[in-house]
């Protein structure tokens, strides 16, 4: 995807939000694509509800600006915006029927006041067929289930054609095996609709398989933008490197670094080539991140050995085992392993091992 | 709770002491009913069951006035009652969907605050004031008197429902296009309607009832129900006070149990 070719849906610019003494966003810029998925991820508190309402238009900025196709609309109060939410709780109107929940934004909108009645009638029976309901059209909310509710809301939020659709923890108060089929849904739909989502979540695992592009955010700022891919494999800090996945992390000095290919040593004296940002200084202090699927186990006296360490216990997790080692200098190591029919290592507790990680999947970061 | 009650029915005299306070709030009530359907003219002696005094009401040369009285009871409650929810549902609105402001706690003990002041005090109160301010006591008065102490009666179920109405309901409303009257008229409103129908009904009920502040602003002429038939007890009581105030009771258990199940009717 050549995002320069791509037309800005959603362009923040420098927004700050402050409630009193208590700062929400820091100065946070950043842009959305048209017919993206793209996901604000973050820890409970980071701020990301609170971007994500100020889109919609519930909240106001401190200073900065929201542009939406190039208009500013941070003045436009929400009823005057071209963007639809799905909340987190079902907010589905209890006292009407499915139907009219769904056709409630298109009769609102000003411009259908002059469409006859049949288009509203069109448009809802559309968007109840792209959610799987049409057979509960004359049902109240409160006789579906949170599924259906939570998928009512998404044709709701559709049917008046937004041009950006917000969804705020949609999926969060299902339980997993829905919260699954949804996800699969969720994207299927935005594929369809060619509609601009902004997705909001804490979970990584539904950041990294729905998302285009994620917006890792910690403390009202966004710590890294960028698709699953290189989040995961190319944290840019070492909250991003903790807050996504499991990782590894070890202390260390940068020894040298030569246009991103460095070389560091760990507090045992170990010293190993790694990948680092290029603008990283030599002698820098930092942390060494390697992620547990990047280690492989092999005998401690194998050349290829970079690291060493004593394995403490196993966990069993399914389809991998998590082998928990520690090194010389007392520091935690994660391993996972396949449990593949060649990977029996036969190995136990207290055996000492050697492990195997190449340069590009060592992570030098020095924050 | 089951566990609850169970240890309270076994303190002794439990059920001597609640026998005593039912039948001191009921017995008159019953006594009144009854004797109500007496065919005598005493009002103590039972001289056989009759229609006679619910015919009396209706047909007797005191019907006219006891007519007049009751057209003015019900017209006076039905409009003190539509203003006053009306009002108490914008205060609701005011004081629960505004966020926190300086003089919320006091603003809230002032809407409530007529639920705790004497009633006799609130009457003279009314009287002076409207002596002040020139106003001649009448129809008026009665009615202007009545809408202000509906108000925080019509103001509680109201507030109570509103409480329990999320405001997500409304910025959804709002995220859809719907204007502030609109998310009003069309969200939420009908969310309300449970409390605005039970605050309507208990203020119509309090009004219909109120006997000491209608007493004094009334002025000469002006009678409603309760102030009537205080009137004629003055002068003897006689049974068809009996029947009258059958009546009103069934008015007023009619008013509350359809109070009652709207109320139901929201919670579901």
């Amino acid at each position: 995807m050549n995002q320069n070719n791509q037309q800005i849906a959603i362009d923040l610019n420098r927004i700050s939000k402050n409630y009193g003494e208590v700062t929400a966003l820091h100065n946070v810029s950043g842009s959305i694509y048209d017919n993206e998925f793209f996901t604000l991820l973050g820890p409970s508190g980071c701020g990301k509800t609170t971007l994500l309402r100020i889109i919609a238009g519930f909240e106001t900025v401190t200073a900065g600006d929201v542009l939406l196709y190039g208009e500013s609309i941070a003045e436009l109060p929400a009823n005057k915006r071209p963007v639809n939410t799905v909340f987190q709780q079902y907010s589905l109107f209890p006292h009407m029927t499915v139907a009219e929940n769904v056709s409630f934004g298109l009769q609102m909108q000003a411009r259908n006041r002059t469409r006859d009645r049949s288009f509203i009638k069109q448009r809802t029976a559309q968007m109840l067929e792209l959610v799987q309901l049409e057979s509960f059209a004359k049902r109240k909310p409160a006789q579906l289930s949170g599924g259906q509710q939570q998928r009512v809301a998404l044709a709701r939020a559709l049917a008046p054609e937004p041009r950006v659709l917000l969804l705020d923890e949609p999926l969060s108060a299902l339980d997993l095996k829905l919260r699954q089929s949804m996800r699969v849904e969720l994207k299927q739909i935005q594929q369809q609709t060619g509609i601009t989502f902004v997705f909001v979540t804490h979970d990584q695992e539904e950041a990294l398989t729905m998302s285009d592009r994620i917006a890792v955010m910690s403390e009202g700022q966004v710590q890294q933008t960028g698709d699953a891919h290189s989040i995961y494999t190319n944290p840019s800090n070492l909250f991003v490197a903790d807050f996504i996945g499991e990782t590894n992390k070890l202390d260390g000095v940068l020894l040298e670094n030569n246009m991103g290919n460095g070389t560091c040593r760990l507090k045992d004296g170990t010293v190993l080539s790694c990948t680092a940002r290029s603008d990283i200084a030599t002698d820098a202090n930092g942390t060494l991140c390697i992620r547990p699927e990047r280690l492989a186990i092999t005998s401690v006296d194998d050349p290829a050995a970079v690291l060493s360490g004593a394995i403490e216990r196993f966990h069993f997790l399914g389809t991998d085992t998590q082998v928990v080692a520690r090194t010389s200098t007392s520091e935690e190591l994660l391993v996972r392993v396949q449990n593949t029919a060649a990977n029996q290592l036969g190995l136990q507790a207290g055996d000492r091992v050697g492990l195997v990680v190449d340069a590009a999947s060592a992570t030098f970061l020095d924050q | 709770m089951a566990q609850a009650s169970a240890g309270i029915k076994k303190y002794p005299g439990f059920l001597a002491v609640t026998l005593v306070c039912l039948l001191v709030l009921y017995l008159p009530l019953i006594v009144v009913m009854v004797y109500s359907f007496n065919d005598s003219a005493s009002i103590t002696r039972w001289g056989g069951f009759s229609f006679r005094w619910y015919h009396e009401v209706f047909h007797s040369a005191e019907n006219a006035k006891f007519k007049e009285a009751t057209w003015n009871s019900i017209t006076i409650a039905l409009m003190a009652a539509i203003a006053a929810t009306v009002i108490a549902t914008a205060a609701a609105i005011g004081m629960i969907r505004s966020g926190q402001w300086r003089g919320k706690a006091s603003s809230f003990a002032l809407i409530n605050l007529p639920l705790m002041v004497p009633e006799i005090v609130t009457a003279v109160a009314t009287l002076i004031f409207f002596s002040a301010i020139g106003f001649t006591t009448g129809y008026l008065t009665i009615l202007i008197a009545h809408c202000v102490f509906c108000i925080p009666f019509a103001y509680l179920p109201i507030a109570a429902r509103l409480q329990g109405v999320e405001t997500i309901y409304e910025q959804a409303a709002m995220d859809l296009y719907a204007t502030r009257w609109q998310t009003f008229t069309k969200v939420l409103l009908p969310l309300l309607a449970p409390g605005i129908i039970s605050g309507f009904l208990l203020a119509f009920i309090i009004s219909l009832d109120d006997f000491i502040i209608t007493n004094f602003v009334k002025g000469a002429g002006v009678e409603t129900l309760p102030t009537a038939i205080f009137g004629a007890v003055k002068q003897g009581i006689k049974p068809n006070i009996m029947a009258i105030s059958t009546l009103m009771l069934m008015v007023s258990v009619c008013f509350v149990t359809v109070s009652y199940l709207v109320g139901r009717l929201g919670q579901k």
